[in-house]
């Protein structure tokens, strides 16, 4: 890949990836974070790494990154998402959108990962469970109950409000 | 609509005594629109889900319900089931046609509304904050370590060996075997090949362990002993001995006088006479080692050296001994080289 191709990378990806990554953190300073350290990661490979495969391989280092940090996380005994709970706070949810958001951050975060990777990018679920080393099936589950529980979470916010 | 607990559980109870009245059915049809997880996983309330206008199909549905196949192992009203398998594309055909049947039911097509707003829109506005740091300029400059270290190692494998060749040809161990026994040197004449032939038979009929030099074998045993050198082309034969020269008296008696020239010089030879050979082996082994008998360290100390000064790359080396068994370990650079000796 030359120079030209990774800079084209940059402008294409980056916006999605941080994205991706705010969405999945919800923090903005750690989603910046990400998507440096991807394109760092794929600036030491450029020479090996195929172009055609660039986004798959931004995508996966994110995914990784995410995992990583989750099993930090776990480690420390502490919570995924320190966002505050919508429903203690039913009064900031005041439009559907704003309801997704509080409920996407309730989710898992292999939940919400191979979730905002379906929605956001549009990949099939043979391409999340090759990014995430998860089964067809285990992606399939995840999405289900994640969508599952925001439908559930959507209709009990909008009977509260 | 928003129940308490202790509502949600006064209708159930009420409903399940068959007291529920008709404002109360209502309200909580209505609470199970919203809830319909609740209606199917408690008994006897998913009939109240189902709009009274499809009260036809309950029966039909509530069995096909049995036999969905989408997300099969997971709990969930089949309502949300169908509608996420729909959504998501991945509805067999036989829960199409069961979905096909809930096409016009509100209840149906209320959770299917409610599935659709899960899908997640990324919010275009959102971008990185500034992408000019993570863009880049300069070529990228590696080096591709394996083809470099594959020529380093071949050229350094071939002047290794050039060396151990040109250095260490003439230790074969064959000749180092070879039992330590006196030797005369013979420096035959050119001037007539006839009398070099009688000469020859004379010393050999004298002296059946003579060994016949040649030119070159001559010309070393000159460098080692540069007296020689002063004696001319009258020198026939040379007796090498401990550390003396003596030049036969039969050939040239009238100068063995002046022989042992190389007594004054220090030699590694002491005690028993040598084959020329092995003594142009000790000569060599003197000049390049510094000892007549270098220890096995001690060349393989010199190797390193010759090759490091040679080659221009570090070089060093270890052995590891073994029980029967040494192994040599040549680091040349990146490459590491070894080799099993059998320890005798």
């Amino acid at each position: 890949m030359t120079v030209q191709q990774y800079n084209q990378c940059v402008k294409e990806f980056a916006d999605r990836l941080y994205r991706f990554a705010l969405k999945n953190v919800g923090d903005v300073d750690l989603a910046q974070d990400f998507v440096q350290d991807a394109f760092e990661r794929l600036w030491m490979k450029v020479d090996t790494v195929d172009y055609n495969r660039v986004k798959s391989y931004l995508f996966r280092t994110v995914v990784n990154l995410q995992i990583d940090r989750a099993r930090r996380q776990n480690l420390q005994n502490q919570h995924l998402s320190t966002l505050p709970n919508p429903v203690q706070d039913p009064g900031v949810a005041h439009d559907v959108k704003k309801l997704i958001d509080d409920g996407v951050a309730q989710l898992t975060e292999i939940q919400r990962m191979v979730l905002t990777l379906r929605d956001f990018e549009g990949y099939s679920y043979q391409e999340i469970a090759e990014l995430t080393e998860l089964s067809v099936d285990q992606v399939k589950v995840y999405i289900f109950r994640a969508r599952r529980f925001l439908k559930q979470y959507i209709g009990k916010m909008e009977v509260l409000i | 609509m928003k129940l308490t607990e202790a509502q949600f559980a006064h209708l159930v109870v009420a409903h399940q005594d068959g007291t529920l009245s008709n404002e109360e059915k209502a309200t909580l049809e209505a609470y199970l629109l919203h809830n319909p997880e609740l209606a199917f996983d408690l008994e006897g309330y998913a009939p109240l889900s189902l709009p009274t206008s499809h009260i036809d199909l309950k029966p039909m549905l509530r069995s096909e319900f049995e036999n969905i196949a989408i997300y099969q192992s997971e709990n969930g009203h089949p309502y949300e089931k169908l509608a996420i398998g729909s959504f998501e594309g991945l509805l067999s055909n036989e829960d199409a046609k069961i979905e096909a049947l809930l096409d016009s039911d509100a209840s149906y097509l209320q959770v299917k509304a409610q599935i659709h707003q899960t899908q997640l829109h990324p919010d275009d506005e959102l971008g990185f904050p500034d992408n000019n740091l993570l863009l880049k300029n300069a070529p990228v400059r590696s080096i591709n370590w394996k083809s470099y270290a594959t020529i380093v190692s071949s050229a350094a494998a071939v002047i290794l060996v050039s060396l151990l060749i040109a250095k260490f040809g003439s230790t074969d161990s064959r000749l180092m075997s070879k039992p330590i026994k006196q030797a005369q040197l013979v420096k035959t004449k050119k001037s007539s090949a006839q009398n070099e032939i009688v000469q020859i038979n004379q010393i050999k009929k004298e002296d059946p362990q003579t060994i016949l030099s040649t030119d070159q074998e001559w010309q070393l045993l000159s460098y080692a002993y540069p007296q020689l050198l002063e004696l001319g082309p009258d020198t026939q034969k040379v007796l090498v001995t401990q550390s003396n020269l003596v030049l036969t008296e039969e050939i040239t008696p009238e100068i063995t006088s002046n022989i042992n020239l190389a007594q004054s010089n220090s030699s590694a030879f002491h005690k028993e006479p040598i084959t020329m050979k092995a003594f142009l082996i000790q000569k060599t082994n003197e000049r390049l080692f510094g000892t007549a008998k270098p220890s096995s360290e001690n060349k393989l100390e010199t190797l390193a050296r010759y090759a490091k000064e040679s080659v221009g790359i570090p070089v060093a080396y270890k052995v590891e001994e073994a029980q029967n068994q040494d192994k040599l370990v040549f680091q040349l650079g990146p490459i590491t080289i070894e080799k099993s000796r059998t320890r005798k």
